[in-house]
């Protein structure tokens, strides 16, 4: 994939990956870099049907980490029927053509924010900023964080 | 550094100076990590450029996107943003950043979280605010240890955009054309041009026009900062809106 700039900077030196060619349509040259595609990609998305169609927020890079990737697992705060996927600016729809996968998970996107859903929560982040710091600690977080649902999404 | 009471802060006098550099109708975009930058960018829609476009990563009022950061940066690409705002762990004389890592690449004494789009960001917005809330020696350095964005770049690259201004609490620093070195454009009130020099770690000439005093916030740049940019800036940085502005 062509991308603009970086030439110059340290990246050519550590990302021998990159090439640098003669843009075939332009007197300068261009950075080649490849493109990613994932194995596996776990996206929350706001609403899925159950064939994997879903709409997800359109702020971030999700649609087309969906799109890049070779396995792609959907959790949903909600499942609903596919005339209720209505796409907004706020909400892509992504195709169950990309989809592998999906599993209901209200709250899933926690302690971050889901859209409309709920915001972040800063003192659970905070939380695990400091939990992070200390190894057991963070075990011991990651436990607790594991087993905060039963049942397919039911907060405990 | 010197002590004066100043009636305003650090955060104030940086975003009205990146504010005045905004005329009305360029289009400013503002990415991760910068609520300086946000606020200097909101503070000049409010104030004498209405009629300007303004994106802020992070925001829901100031983002109207539907592909998230693939089509920011694609807009980026096309060469349709006048503002960007970087910064670096390091920066020097030249303008490079650095954001990967403190020491060696490969056996860092610190690792930094990375460049983003910045490599990319340098060199397509045609002014690129450098902005950095800490003046030290160990910040401006003769020589970084990684350069995640260059401020120049082979002749064969198309480049439109570059350097404009570096912003930090003690000083403004301008790159001289020909040179392609920075030089002190002016100092902040309460500093002097010693203290700004003895505060960087490479030796930082007058600019050619000469030196001035930073003029500080007027009372109406700080009157919109503490009142509507304070409301906007609380929905995308909370903890930043309580403590940056003065009551």
């Amino acid at each position: 994939m062509p991308v603009r700039g970086v030439v110059g900077s340290d990246y050519t030196k550590i990302r021998t990956d990159f090439k640098t060619i003669k843009n075939p349509y332009g007197d300068d040259e261009i950075l080649l870099v490849p493109a990613i595609s994932p194995d596996v990609s776990l996206i929350h998305a706001f609403r899925a049907d159950r064939y994997g169609n879903c709409v997800l927020n359109s702020a971030l890079d999700d649609a087309l980490l969906a799109r890049a990737s070779n396995k792609v697992i959907v959790s949903a705060e909600e499942i609903v029927e596919t005339s209720e996927l209505k796409t907004s600016q706020r909400g892509n729809f992504v195709s169950r053509v990309h989809v592998s996968a999906v599993v209901c998970l209200p709250g899933g996107a926690a302690p971050t924010s889901c859209g409309t859903y709920y915001r972040e929560k800063a003192d659970v982040l905070l939380e695990y900023l400091d939990a992070a710091k200390h190894p057991e600690r963070l075990t011991d977080y990651l436990q607790e964080f594991s087993l905060r649902c039963r049942n397919g999404g039911e907060l405990l | 550094m010197t002590t004066v009471a100043l009636h305003y802060t650090t955060e104030e006098l940086m975003a009205a100076l990146i504010a005045r550099e905004i005329r009305n109708g360029e289009t400013v975009a503002v990415g991760t990590f910068s609520p300086i930058p946000a606020s200097g960018a909101l503070l000049a829609k409010a104030s004498h450029a209405p009629d300007s476009e303004v994106f802020i990563m992070g925001s829901r009022d100031w983002w109207p996107f539907s592909e998230g950061s693939l089509e920011f940066f694609s807009l980026a690409q096309r060469g349709r943003f006048d503002f960007f705002f970087l910064s670096g762990a390091q920066i020097d004389r030249q303008g490079n950043i650095n954001l990967h890592a403190i020491g060696n690449y490969s056996r860092p004494k610190v690792r930094l979280p990375g460049g983003a789009g910045s490599a990319m960001l340098y060199y397509m917005v045609k002014k690129v605010i450098l902005f950095k809330t800490d003046h030290t020696v160990k910040s401006f350095v003769e020589t970084i240890d990684f350069i995640t964005s260059a401020a120049s770049s082979p002749p064969a690259l198309y480049r439109p955009g570059g350097l404009h201004l570096v912003i930090t609490p003690l000083a403004v620093l301008v790159k001289n054309a020909g040179s392609g070195l920075l030089e002190l454009l002016s100092f902040s009130p309460g500093t002097s041009v010693e203290e700004v020099r003895a505060n960087t770690g490479f030796s930082l000439p007058d600019f050619s026009g000469g030196v001035t005093e930073t003029t500080p916030p007027a009372p109406e740049e700080l009157a919109l900062l503490r009142g509507p940019v304070r409301e906007s800036i609380a929905s995308i940085y909370p903890r930043f809106a309580g403590q940056a502005f003065k009551s």
